[in-house]
């Protein structure tokens, strides 16, 4: 498997730094463009952001997923001025949780799932943790779990928008001749 | 095939996070709990403290409490001092400084209630067998051959040499309706002593709170619904304080069609008829407890009329009328009250008319 | 591999296919199956509700049991919010709001649902007098 952002072997080179830097600016780009979209209800977000997070991992390895995703939440709270707050927290929270299911999945499973699949678990990690946060920390009412069929439900639709998404950007990205390490045809 | 085994991991995953959601709401978490039989009922003691271990010994050495009162006041054990100075009706018998109290508290009510509590109301409760289990109706000639033994003003008290006297032969104590109270006081005074952060006591139904549950909010109390079983009539918040009730669905017996309870009014002998239960807060159990039975008995007419003259006591007390359940209420209890029973019709002290929802 | 697929199709439907795994398929019809079937599980374990509080702002309007047929007229800041308690439900037949979005929600009958008129500032809360949430009962 031929990976041109592990030409040089040390960790962090010139191209492997430029590659976060652009992964992690596109998603806060699509963070705020997100934030001007009309929303049904508050506080539900498609969570474009997370596009890069799943073309930093399938692209680039669960590291640089994991670095993009946290960079991403930190920069994403530091302009929206939430920083620190709840909201950061369920997002932070929210974040390493997807992160995580979804680096499990591509690791174990790529052959089975596609981005897409990866995706609707990332969507899935984030929001049940979520869930499980706003019960744990604030609500603690049997009626929130009424949530949970449409927070599934959710994840789905928001796991399969971000997983198309991401497909089409590790597409172009290959095209563009930034070739990604191994995308599904691996093996 | 790993797939497969996923699949269900993730159902599963899903299926756990949703449950054990279900079941830490039922509890408070944090807080320790504990039940057991005690004082002739059930007594349940939640406490939290930052070490769990020290709130369970608290909890432990509330219960002994408690086990030394039922030792004080019960007036089946041969042994409690309340058997003794039964044993010695017609005479004087030495009593230790907590049943002086009690007593002299108990009588207080009494003469604030007009006898409509009254701890010389044994040998009429015995008379109908409540104690046994069952029940029969007494002939009205055997109630008034026992009124003749209950009267709280022939109970003589010596504070000075510490000793009290049932005037006649046959008279006896029956501390049943304070007991209860001041066992959860002194319980929850050892669970202040030892720094629990926050307790609430429930004897029976008897029950009282100290600071606040680990969530920060007051402990949340509910009603029992005098007539649908399971159901809550009304819930409220308990921080400091103390509340018990009185009803007439606690023990009883039908007969003839007609419901026979346990709460006796004193001066008739026959159950009190003018409430179907009494709900009183206080800032402790035993005067909480007292002022439950006497305002059963007196019902809301009288009763309420008195728990807005008395200092630090608010009432809630429910009758059945021609279209179902009048809630009467103190006026102290304004705002501090969810009453959600929407067939109730809700009566305020301080207004005097009818506010209907 | 059989997974591999080609990303240069033609064809959008054919491209589709071949984005999704097998995989992929079965997860969001398993997702889709959970998520329905939650929602009967829980619709079960909600007690069916017995009367409704009704809020007009933030005061409460009235308590009405579920059991018994009225309409409740609710005043607010656009007009009247007129509310329909039969047979064990409740829902909002007509009110001034521009969308009326809580006349489509329909009828409710469970413990915990809710209608609300957010422009004309009516609440509709479904409840039962099972004590939970309630750390100690007096009797």
């Amino acid at each position: 498997m031929r990976s041109p952002g592990r030409e040089t072997r040390s960790s962090w080179s010139t191209y492997a730094i430029s590659r976060l830097s652009l992964l992690v600016a596109v998603g806060i780009a699509l963070y705020v463009v997100e934030g001007y979209l009309p929303r049904p209800v508050p506080w539900i977000r498609l969570g474009l952001s997370n596009v890069v997070t799943l073309v930093a991992l399938v692209g680039f390895g669960f590291g640089e997923a994991f670095a993009v995703g946290f960079l991403r939440v930190l920069l994403g709270a530091l302009i929206s001025g939430s920083l620190f707050s709840p909201a950061f927290l369920f997002s932070l929270v929210g974040a390493g949780a997807s992160v995580s299911l979804m680096g499990l999945t591509h690791l174990r499973w790529k052959r089975v799932f596609s981005p897409i699949g990866i995706s609707i678990f990332g969507a899935l990690g984030h929001n049940i943790t979520q869930l499980t946060l706003a019960y744990l920390l604030f609500v603690r009412k049997f009626e929130l779990l009424l949530m949970a069929p449409f927070v599934i439900f959710l994840s789905v639709i928001m796991g399969s928008v971000v997983g198309v998404a991401g497909v089409l950007l590790l597409d172009g990205m290959e095209r563009a001749g930034l070739r990604h390490r191994e995308h599904l045809a691996s093996g | 095939m790993r797939s497969r085994a996923f699949w269900w991991g993730a159902v599963i995953a899903v299926a756990c996070i949703g449950g054990w959601g279900c079941s830490s709401s039922s509890s408070t978490p944090g807080v320790c709990e504990q039940s057991r039989a005690l004082i002739g009922t059930v007594v349940t003691i939640k406490a939290h403290h930052p070490d769990r271990r020290l709130a369970e010994e608290a909890i432990d050495a509330a219960f002994a409490e408690m086990a030394r009162v039922e030792k004080i006041c019960s007036w089946r054990g041969a042994q409690s001092e309340v058997a003794a100075v039964n044993a010695q009706a017609g005479g004087w018998s030495e009593v230790g400084p907590e049943l002086m109290e009690l007593v002299r508290r108990s009588h207080h009510c009494s003469l604030l209630s007009d006898g409509a509590f009254d701890i010389t109301v044994g040998p009429v409760v015995e008379l109908w067998g409540f104690e046994q289990g069952g029940g029969w109706v007494p002939s009205p000639e055997e109630i008034d051959g026992r009124l003749g033994l209950v009267d709280f003003r022939a109970l003589e008290i010596d504070t000075a040499v510490g000793r009290l006297r049932t005037a006649r032969p046959g008279m006896g104590l029956d501390l049943g309706g304070v007991a209860k109270g001041y066992a959860v006081d002194q319980a929850i005074s050892l669970l202040r002593e030892r720094g629990v952060l926050g307790a609430l006591v429930d004897a029976g139904g008897d029950l009282r709170a100290i600071g606040l549950r680990p969530d920060g909010k007051p402990w949340r109390i509910g009603i029992k619904h005098p007539r649908e079983p399971g159901h809550v009539l009304a819930t409220f918040e308990l921080a400091d304080g103390s509340v018990a009730t009185s009803g007439d669905y606690e023990r009883y017996f039908t007969a003839g069609g007609i419901r026979y309870h346990h709460l006796l009014d004193p001066r008739t002998g026959m159950p009190a008829r003018k409430a179907v239960s009494a709900t009183v807060w206080a800032s402790d159990a035993c005067t909480a407890d007292m002022w439950a039975t006497a305002l059963f008995v007196m019902g809301p007419a009288a009763g309420l009329g008195l728990a807005e003259d008395l200092d630090g006591i608010d009432a809630l007390i429910v009758e059945a009328a021609e279209g179902g359940l009048v809630a009467s209420l103190s006026s102290g209890l304004a705002g501090r009250i969810d009453l959600i029973d929407p067939a109730l019709t809700v009566r305020w002290a301080d207004a005097g008319d009818l506010r209907e929802h | 591999m059989i997974l591999v697929h080609s990303r240069r199709s033609r064809d959008p439907r054919g491209r589709l296919r071949s984005l999704l795994t097998p995989g992929d398929v079965a997860l969001i019809i398993v997702l889709l199956l959970a998520s329905g079937g939650s929602i009967v599980v829980l619709r079960a374990a909600l007690a069916a509700g017995e009367y409704c509080v009704i809020f007009a702002g933030d005061e409460e309007f009235g308590r009405f049991p579920l059991s018994k047929d009225r309409t409740v007229h609710v005043p607010g800041p656009l007009g009247t919010t007129d509310v329909v308690i039969r047979q064990g439900s409740v829902r909002v037949v007509d009110s001034p709001c521009p969308h009326r979005v809580c006349v489509s929600m329909g009828e409710k009958r469970r413990s915990g649902e809710t209608v609300a008129c957010v422009p004309n500032r009516v609440l509709v809360l479904v409840c039962s007098r099972r004590g939970s949430g309630v750390d100690a009962i007096t009797r």
